[in-house]
């Protein structure tokens, strides 16, 4: 009886574990067949922006397909697309990401890496295809062999890295930004994800070849890292609940024995110890700003510090949108980096190269206006 | 027993010392050595402010610790008197709690604990805002809360072994004495399988002690939390984590210490 008990326990446990996997394929290969059509048709128009990308429509179609998972309905793709072609930039987020995730595959053909970094050019090109600008035209600035190179980020940061709830790819300002650079001076950058607190520690220690992953140039770790120049500039803000009134900017913070969450080893830990003047003991580090945010919501702490865009970002998403509030301005002045291994002169100098082209195109700003950066 | 065969064995003058020698916590000797060695070197330099720094997140492990284990004690107790109990309800859902507290990981009871359990436990309660607040602002309680729900299924099934090692004879006698299950259980027993138990405890403690180092992930300020941030602020990570290691050394041995001297206060009345 005992014996039957357990073969039954372990029967019904392997067959839930299987169907768990059935499900999962079955949804994509279903919605793979299903989205086939209106994306082949939307990535062509695209391609017509773009040169040279047309011939990878069909590619595209069953590659674009792919990365829409079981949420994705033909509407869905149908709507991204039509907001795309109005050619307004400031489409909605999960409308562009849908777009991004989509075109990731197109741009496989062109630059021939397969992550996902590639991705985003050709969604640019799209872009700007689409409002008149082409993006192709800017010539490369140097040439590194199509060497590969690892770019270490935390991908809990959006907008500027994070991994898209659809098609599990990391996508954002950075690869966005990579993925041009990657094509003015010919490298494959492929992103992987990072703890950020030891993140320049892995990059001296040659574990990544690059870290980009809204990283504020500082002195302190430039002792470790070399940088490249700025490529933008964001201040701290502060979130707080909506409930609480009685914080409207960060010289709020150090009164009331206020709880402060922040990221561990980043700008805004700093920024809420000395500047804003929270106690050590107030401040709590968390692993991921994700991590605070869901504190935040359960009333654990009580202020949020870390990077505008960000705590805009989060604060923006449907879980936080009723609950939290960015209060008062930016408080301090960063600018954002790319972190290279000491020494490595050939890629810092292609780099900032390729920044200066493309800050010179517009096209940083253009990125900005993408992901609502100020 | 090793030692005490050779003891009653006509000894020679070689065997004498050679057994003075076996008795000699040699392990013990070598630690100390090498611990007064590392202690040296590491008051010299840069250590002393990097110790002095974690030192402060030793207060928070230890107390941490101490609670969890505490009501990891008691939580497990009852859930092993569950698991050996006749009553079918009881023996369920004991059995059912140590299947799903040993299968998920302490990591994720955790998170359950600050993320899920905690908020959601206040709401349900509708605790007044004095309350809600002392309680959900210290993460802490959360974590204590989620070491010791998890390692009480440990402890259940350390109990359970101890008690089913007491021969049935023991339960039996003590029933045709006239006493009641309850009694028997209390009076002869639970006093046996703690004992032979003990070992086991002890060495849950010095696990729980280590694994208190997964508060940091919901941001309990304990050592390894003091460790991080030390590290990412100084990027030292050798000196930072040996320091972190040391300190967590010298407070697992002490405790292994402690479990030594209560085994043999114990068992004292057995021989």
């Amino acid at each position: 009886m005992k014996r039957m008990t357990t073969w039954l326990m372990a029967l019904v446990l392997t067959s839930l574990l299987a169907a768990c996997g059935g499900t999962y394929t079955t949804t994509r290969q279903i919605d793979s067949m299903g989205t086939t059509a209106p994306t082949s048709v939307a990535s062509s128009t695209l391609g017509a922006g773009t040169t040279g990308a047309t011939s990878a429509a069909t590619d595209a179609s069953t590659a674009a397909a792919m990365t829409m998972t079981s949420g994705a309905t033909l509407e869905a793709s149908a709507t991204a697309m039509d907001t795309m072609t109005a050619g307004s930039t400031a489409a909605s987020a999960t409308a562009l990401e849908t777009m991004t995730s989509g075109a990731t595959m197109a741009s496989t053909t062109m630059s021939t890496t397969g992550t996902m970094s590639a991705m985003t050019s050709t969604a640019m090109s799209g872009t700007t295809g689409v409002t008149g600008t082409a993006m192709t035209t800017l010539t490369p600035v140097a040439d590194l062999k199509g060497r590969a190179v690892v770019v270490g980020s935390d991908t809990t940061y959006p907008p500027f890295e994070s991994i898209d709830k659809t098609s599990n790819k990391i996508v954002g300002f950075d690869p966005d930004l990579m993925a041009m650079i990657g094509q003015l001076i010919n490298i494959k950058p492929e992103f992987k994800t990072a703890n950020f607190d030891t993140i320049f520690t892995a990059l001296a220690a040659k574990q990544y070849d690059a870290v980009m992953s809204a990283v504020t140039i500082t002195d302190d770790r430039k002792k470790q890292v070399d940088f490249s120049d700025p490529y933008v500039t964001i201040g701290q803000r502060v979130v707080a609940l909506k409930s609480n009134s009685a914080i409207k900017s960060y010289t709020d913070l150090k009164s009331n024995n206020y709880k402060v969450g922040v990221q561990r080893g980043t700008t805004g830990e700093k920024a809420a110890l000395e500047k804003a003047g929270v106690s050590d003991a107030n401040v709590k580090r968390y692993d991921d700003i994700a991590a605070a945010f869901a504190d935040l919501k359960n009333n654990a702490i009580d202020a949020i510090v870390a990077d505008g865009p960000t705590v805009g970002n989060y604060g923006e998403q449907a879980t936080y949108k009723d609950v939290v509030a960015v209060v008062g301005d930016a408080f301090t002045t960063e600018d954002y980096g790319i972190a290279i291994p000491k020494g490595d002169t050939e890629l810092q100098g292609a780099i900032n190269k390729a920044l200066a082209a493309l800050k010179q195109a517009g096209k940083i700003d253009e990125l900005k206006n993408t992901y609502k950066i100020k | 027993m090793g030692p005490r065969a050779n003891e009653l064995a006509p000894a020679s003058s070689a065997t004498s010392s050679f057994t003075m020698l076996r008795r000699l916590p040699i392990w013990l000797v070598i630690l100390v050595l090498v611990g007064l060695f590392v202690l040296y070197s590491m008051l010299t330099g840069d250590y002393l402010s990097t110790l002095q720094f974690l030192v402060i997140g030793v207060r928070l492990t230890v107390v941490s610790a101490v609670l969890s284990y505490a009501l990891a004690l008691a939580v497990g107790l009852i859930i092993a008197l569950g698991r050996v109990s006749r009553n079918l309800l009881a023996y369920n859902l004991a059995t059912l709690y140590v299947e799903i507290m040993r299968g998920v990981p302490l990591l994720v009871i955790l998170l359950y604990a600050q993320f899920v359990v905690v908020p959601g436990l206040s709401n349900w309660l509708d605790l007044n805002l004095h309350t809600r607040l002392l309680w959900q602002r210290n993460s802490a309680i959360a974590g204590v809360i989620g070491l010791a729900l998890g390692y009480a299924a440990y402890l259940a099934e350390v109990y359970r072994a101890g008690i089913e090692s007491i021969e049935r004879g023991q339960m039996e006698a003590a029933r045709s004495l006239g006493m009641t299950y309850g009694q028997a259980m209390r009076h002869v027993i639970l006093p046996q399988a703690l004992r032979r138990v003990l070992p086991a405890l002890g060495n849950d403690f010095i696990a729980i002690m280590k694994d208190t180092s997964l508060l940091t992930i919901i941001s309990v300020s304990e050592l390894t939390y003091y460790a991080r941030q030390e590290a990412s602020r100084t990027f030292q990570y050798f000196r930072t984590y040996n320091a972190a290691a040391f300190l967590y050394l010298t407070l697992t041995l002490l405790l292994s210490l402690g479990v030594r001297y209560i085994e043999r206060r114990t068992s004292g009345g057995r021989r």
